[in-house]
């Protein structure tokens, strides 16, 4: 089973709001295409921002009915790498798909 | 929403739920995380920097990181579960040492994965199971509230059972050192709000619903008391009779029900004293409104009417129509998204959780009887038309009974000093354990008072606590519960001051009030007192005399 990136983008959302539980409520995490991840300036903590690879690597796992290994320490120890920002994190994800699926 | 400093002591990564706390009480909420893994030494040395007498402790643990012989146990060792239980002693001994320090502990009861095995079929076989030497461990968690008085054992099972298989979040644990999922702080954070809401004395004391497709299914009006959906055989009458029950059940514990209908009071009271099937009767509710008129304004005459404020009305109608209308008219008015199916409708009243009292005493279990008493009572006051106030408050032949404070009374007092809003001088919000310490210091008294009329017992609904130093007392606390207002027991309970500072030579009596957005009765009970006037908040009484007995009150000492 393949993925689009705008449903990628879906399941991204629906991560946010597992995340959004445990947020303050006047402000959500609400990501957009350029919001920043590990990068320097995001708005969510190193915590948080584990927390959230590992809500959309579920959200992914359910979708394409098998486990999909998303989360990488040397991933999110670099700022300038696929969790850079949502966008890169969907672009990383659709990459990891296509190869599966090759 | 405000509540004192919170102090999160863990075994493992906690900072979820900080920020699940910090997301509704704000950003200005104090709270700080003990360094995790350090529990033992975070209960019996706290730092000083972090934990005061105002401090709310919140001590989560996994039993196998606290309890050594639980983590071997677990491995299934041959372990004494005798040995083990003698640890957790330890372990609750640690938190009583922490209680004391602290203003409350809040301890989540301990849990593991529910996908563990372990010993499969004997898993609850006494003296083997590990899930039953967990049981009794949690027993002697849950007696520490037998023991103090402000240790409050939470429920974390529940917790776990709201998110279900995915609870436990191995990976985060691995990477993070958090071994739960998200939905579960977030499922923590609610219930220890509520355990806030509850100790601040927040809790929600009245449930007013609404009749037609709320209380029975039908409209009464159209299809007559006979046509009603209530009871029987057909699920959607079972399912009506079912909320009857927990709105019961609800009385019981003594939180009070009202109705606000838009119907025709004639019929809609012929269902409630008539129709077989209603488990609710008259008796049970405190008041009610049915007619035509605006329901937000019928609340706000409720509230009047039954002395209680809106802050404490929880409000209950299948109409999202009426209940937008209330939610907007009068936003401290709790308003629950309600079901369309009346199935529903029970299992969504007991999930509410804005009824938790850190007490129940004898007083909420015969709340109903004392509103039925209340009732009688207005309805003599408006029935006696030719008869003055005073006349009419002779007739109530009320006598007011002073207790000095005792373990007896001690849980009732310390209810009293954190759900009463209305007539209470300071509104300083204490726990049992910290009002004893108080009044244990020299120079301090604190007496509990009851009354009754001839219409019945209200019970213990009164404290008065008096600071004496020198030639000067200061009246500490002045609460009367909302019950007994307005019967010249206020006056009672200033002689009853006014009396014993009299009796230490004592010349000067200060009553100071201190404003809070609630607490307006009480100024205006002081200002239409004969106590001088020294400002607009400090009040006086001097002389060796003390403040006139009300003569229509009998004072039993």
């Amino acid at each position: 089973m393949s993925v689009t990136r705008d449903r990628i983008f879906e399941l991204i959302g629906a991560a946010a709001r597992d995340l959004n539980a445990t947020q303050p409520a006047h402000k959500p995490f609400e990501p957009q295409e350029d919001t920043l991840l590990n990068a320097d300036g995001g708005e969510l903590s190193s915590l948080a921002v584990v927390t959230f690879i590992l809500a959309v690597e579920e959200r992914l796992g359910d979708e394409l009915g098998r486990p999909v290994q998303l989360f990488d320490d040397s991933l999110i120890a670099d700022p300038s790498g696929p969790f850079r920002t949502t966008g890169s994190l969907a672009d990383h994800i659709l990459g990891l798909v296509r190869t599966a699926s090759a | 929403m405000t509540a004192g400093p919170l102090h999160l002591v863990s075994d493992f990564n906690i900072d979820l739920l900080a920020s699940g706390l910090r997301g509704t009480l704000g950003e200005a909420a104090v709270i700080t995380t003990a360094p995790f893994g350090q529990v033992y030494q975070a209960l019996i040395a706290p730092d000083p920097a972090q934990v005061t007498d105002s401090t709310t402790l919140i001590v989560w643990t996994r039993p196998e990181s606290v309890v050594e012989g639980f983590r071997r146990a677990l491995q299934l060792g041959e372990v004494e579960h005798s040995a083990v239980l003698a640890e957790v002693d330890r372990y609750t001994q640690a938190l009583l040492t922490a209680a004391a320090a602290c203003r409350y502990v809040l301890h989540p009861t301990w849990t593991i994965p529910a996908s563990k095995r372990l010993y499969g079929l004997l898993d609850l076989k006494p003296g083997l199971g590990i899930r039953s030497l967990l049981v009794t461990m949690n027993q002697a968690l849950s007696q520490l509230m037998e023991k103090s008085s402000n240790i409050f054992v939470l429920d974390a099972d529940s917790w776990l059972r709201t998110v279900g298989a995915k609870a436990y979040a191995p990976k985060l644990e691995f990477i993070t050192k958090t071994p739960f999922s998200p939905p579960v702080f977030a499922a923590a954070s609610k219930d220890i709000i509520a355990a806030l809401d509850a100790l601040e004395g927040r809790a929600r004391k009245i449930v007013v619903v609404d009749l037609d497709n709320t209380l029975w299914g039908g409209v009464v009006g159209d299809d007559g008391p006979d046509g009603i959906h209530l009871g029987g055989h057909e699920y959607i009458g079972e399912a009506y009779a079912a909320f009857q029950r927990s709105l019961l059940a609800l009385t019981n514990r003594g939180i009070q029900l009202a109705i606000a209908s838009k119907n025709d009071e004639s019929l809609a009271l012929e269902v409630i004293d008539s129709h077989p099937e209603m488990i609710l009767r008259r008796e049970h509710f405190a008041g009610w409104r049915i007619n035509w008129n605006d329901k937000a304004a019928n609340l706000v005459e409720l509230s009047q009417e039954l002395r209680l404020g809106l802050q404490s009305f929880v409000f209950i109608d299948d109409n999202p129509v009426e209940r937008s209308r209330i939610s907007s008219a009068l936003p401290e008015v709790l308003v629950p998204e309600w079901p369309a199916e009346p199935a529903l409708y029970a299992a969504t009243l007991d999930a509410l959780d804005c009824f938790d009292v850190p007490q129940i005493t004898s007083e909420d279990f015969a709340r109903t009887a004392t509103h039925v008493a209340e009732r009688q009572r207005r309805a003599s006051q408006s029935g006696a038309p030719t008869g003055s106030f005073s006349e009419w408050l002779d007739s109530l032949e009320t006598s007011v009974q002073v207790e000095p404070l005792s373990p007896s009374n001690l849980p009732r007092v310390g209810q009293l000093f954190n759900k009463t809003n209305q007539l209470n001088l300071t509104t300083r919000r204490l726990s049992a354990a910290e009002i004893d310490a108080w009044a244990s210091a020299p120079g301090r008294k604190v007496w509990a008072i009851r009354v009754r009329d001839r219409f019945g017992d209200s019970g213990l609904t009164g404290v008065v606590s008096l600071e004496i130093d020198g030639p000067t007392a200061r009246l500490a606390d002045l609460i009367l519960s909302c019950r007994v207002m307005g019967r010249g027991v206020e006056y009672a309970m200033l002689h009853l001051a006014s009396a014993f500072a009299a009796s230490q030579q004592v010349t000067t009596l200060e009553i100071e009030y201190r404003r809070t957005e609630r607490n307006g009765p009480c100024l205006k009970v002081l200002q239409e007192s004969a106590l001088s006037r020294r400002s607009d908040t400090v009040f006086v009484w001097e002389g060796s005399q003390p403040y006139p007995l009300p003569p229509e009150i009998r004072l039993v000492q």
